[in-house]
């Protein structure tokens, strides 16, 4: 069977430290019920005898099983991942399965399987091994909804299509007015369609994104992103989850350019939205290490302080912070921070990080500084501009741009969707389908941070990797120029002819840094 | 769980010794410590804040809108410039 979305990939979910599960003990009758493929007369050939029962007993209590009820035909057990994966040889991982939910309408749904060599390939089943005595099988058990109930994970929308449909929806909807959608029109203004043509497409690298958490939209496995399980720092919190919407959101924005590049959420909010993590975050992002190792960090927050500042010296806990930020650029990550939405911020600041600004795109694609975005001569490094260059972002008042998936009912879905309080129009999706218009230099940061990623797969892996620096160089060397408009009213700097304050170096052109790395840089190629 | 975290600053001239003392002063506390650079990144519940540097919730809650200086407890006090919370960032857009 075909279907335009997969039925089941492997999930990026985290396996529950707890899990229920069922135990078969070896059938009368000979046939496992593994084997089995439909209903006997009775029950009676799939019973295990009394000392199968007691064998399976003691085997499920030895790999460290809770019998919660027995009966002749098995035990129900709980217990840790771990336990299972003693009592069969095999590994437990998570699954997304696309199913019926309510209302008729299918979404993904996050199961438990038991893969590895000799076990069975039905979802949810292992094989004990074989030094185990007294079990047939190993089930899983696997999630159901309440049938009469709406509420199994967040209800659907009133009004769901008829024949059903996945929800929330892949695809974006329409709303009056000019904005650019995901995949194509962000990569389209930042001139990665060519590149991506020619195979470059972030393949083989790995994007750590610290922000609000990340939630599954169906939007990412409908275009088979990669996603690696997602981090949380804050203890407690659900690391799959995004109450803000944010992180999920920017996410889009890295795939519009990499489609092919991994990412790494790293959830550093609690459970209101607050970024009460956002050092610790970023310390996590930095020490991965091994295959989960970063090679770019994209950050789409910063703080704000009194600007022009009352000296030009950084407070100590800024520099301790600034000093992990190039620390981080030192052990050739590349780091990328949004310039800020009129805010004035020491991270961006710091030289060796990229500092990513706002340009907006017409609909004849027409090119200006955005008003919403930060641009400034930084006051603590000398020379230092910020933004280095652009990505795409939306005009004041509200810089409705970019329609994004996020999760339905989130904070932004619900914001975006109504007016704010100078009058100024909501984006024109309701306020729980899982879809908004926004944009900030939140989301010229992920777009750059795509940008590097393709620089970094068009390299030969055998060779010596382009480095933060020529990375950087290569992005700003080949931006588009942009010199029309002006930043945010609180800098007021104005775009012109080459590097300015407002935009940097203009908006970053991903096939022509593509070209330039590759005539500048041979000994990567 | 309320969550909050502070930068440690490390003395301008601190030695390995002094870096010691401060983690082994950060862990004694229960906080979770992590090394950097320049000090040490400590994190932890609210209420341990509260309670190691004796300050109130509306202190916490400041850091919405500022920086939070907190006190140098004496044990540290040779080989600490500074500790803060530093203000919550904003998400930007």
């Amino acid at each position: 069977m075909t279907t335009l979305l997969p039925l089941t990939f492997d999930s990026p979910a985290p396996v529950p430290s707890q899990l229920h599960g069922y135990l078969s003990a070896n059938s009368m009758g000979g046939q496992s019920v593994l084997d089995a493929t439909t209903l006997p007369q009775t029950t009676d050939p799939f019973h295990g005898t009394k000392k199968d029962a007691n064998q399976a007993k003691k085997a499920a209590e030895a790999a460290g099983l809770s019998v919660i009820a027995e009966s002749r035909l098995g035990l129900a057990v709980v217990g840790s991942p771990a336990a299972y994966e003693e009592l069969t040889g095999g590994r437990v991982v998570t699954k997304e399965v696309l199913l019926y939910a309510e209302a008729a309408t299918r979404r993904y749904v996050t199961h438990v399987d038991i893969t590895g060599k000799n076990q069975p390939s039905a979802l949810g089943c292992g094989r004990p091994k074989s030094s185990v005595a007294g079990i047939e099988a190993v089930i899983l058990e696997r999630p159901r909804a309440p049938q009469a109930s709406a509420t199994w994970i967040a209800p659907p929308p009133a009004k769901t299509p008829q024949g059903g449909g996945i929800w929330p929806s892949p695809i974006p909807p329409n709303v009056p007015g000019f904005y650019l959608r995901v995949p194509q029109d962000v990569a389209l203004g930042l001139g990665a369609p060519q590149a991506q043509r020619q195979g470059f497409r972030g393949q083989g690298v790995r994007v750590a994104m610290v922000d609000t958490g990340f939630y599954l939209h169906p939007f990412f496995p409908a275009h088979h992103y990669q996603i690696a399980t997602p981090i949380a720092v804050v203890p407690g919190v659900d690391q799959g989850s995004d109450p803000v919407g944010h992180g999920t959101g920017e996410s889009a924005n890295m795939f519009a350019n990499a489609p092919d590049a991994q990412l790494q959420p790293i959830r550093a909010s609690n459970d209101a939205g607050e970024l009460v993590a956002a050092v610790a975050g970023f310390m996590k992002a930095k020490s991965l290490a091994g295959d989960q190792r970063p090679q770019i960090i994209s950050n789409s927050w910063g703080g704000d302080m009194q600007f022009p500042p009352a000296s030009n010296t950084l407070p100590p806990q800024e520099v301790a912070f600034a000093l992990e930020l190039k620390d981080a650029v030192e052990l050739g990550i590349f780091v990328v921070f949004s310039a800020g939405n009129g805010q004035f911020s020491t991270e961006p600041q710091v030289p060796e990080v990229f500092a990513a600004g706002g340009t907006y795109m017409s609909s004849n694609m027409a090119l200006q500084a955005s008003n919403y975005a930060s641009g400034y001569e930084s006051p603590f490094f000398p020379n230092r501009i910020v933004p280095d260059a652009c990505g795409l972002v939306g005009l004041l008042p509200r810089a409705l741009y970019i329609m994004l998936p996020i999760p339905p009912g989130c904070q932004l879905d619900v914001e975006e969707s109504h007016s704010d309080d100078q009058g100024n129009p909501g984006d024109g999706t309701p306020p729980n389908d899982g879809w908004a218009l926004f944009s900030g230099t939140s989301a010229a940061a992920p777009q750059v941070a795509g940008a590097a990623a393709v620089l970094l797969s068009v390299q030969n892996p055998a060779k010596p990797p382009l480095t933060p620096a020529q990375i950087e160089e290569a992005l700003l060397q080949t931006c588009v120029d942009v010199r029309f408009g002006t930043c945010h009213p609180r800098f007021n700097n104005p775009a012109g002819p080459g590097q300015d304050l407002a935009t940097g170096f203009g908006l970053v052109n991903i096939t022509a840094a593509v070209e330039y790395a590759k005539n500048k840089f041979p000994a990567s190629f | 769980m309320s969550y909050a975290e502070a930068i440690v600053t490390a003395a301008s001239d601190v030695s390995e010794a002094d870096r010691a003392k401060i983690q082994t002063w950060a862990e004694r506390e229960e906080f979770q410590a992590i090394p950097m650079k320049m000090g040490m990144l400590i994190t932890g519940d609210e209420e341990l804040f509260r309670k190691v540097f004796g300050i109130t919730q509306a202190d916490l809650s400041a850091r919405s809108t500022r920086d939070v200086s907190l006190p140098i407890p004496a044990e540290v006090a040779s080989a600490v410039s500074s500790i803060t919370i530093r203000r919550l960032p904003s998400i930007d857009g």
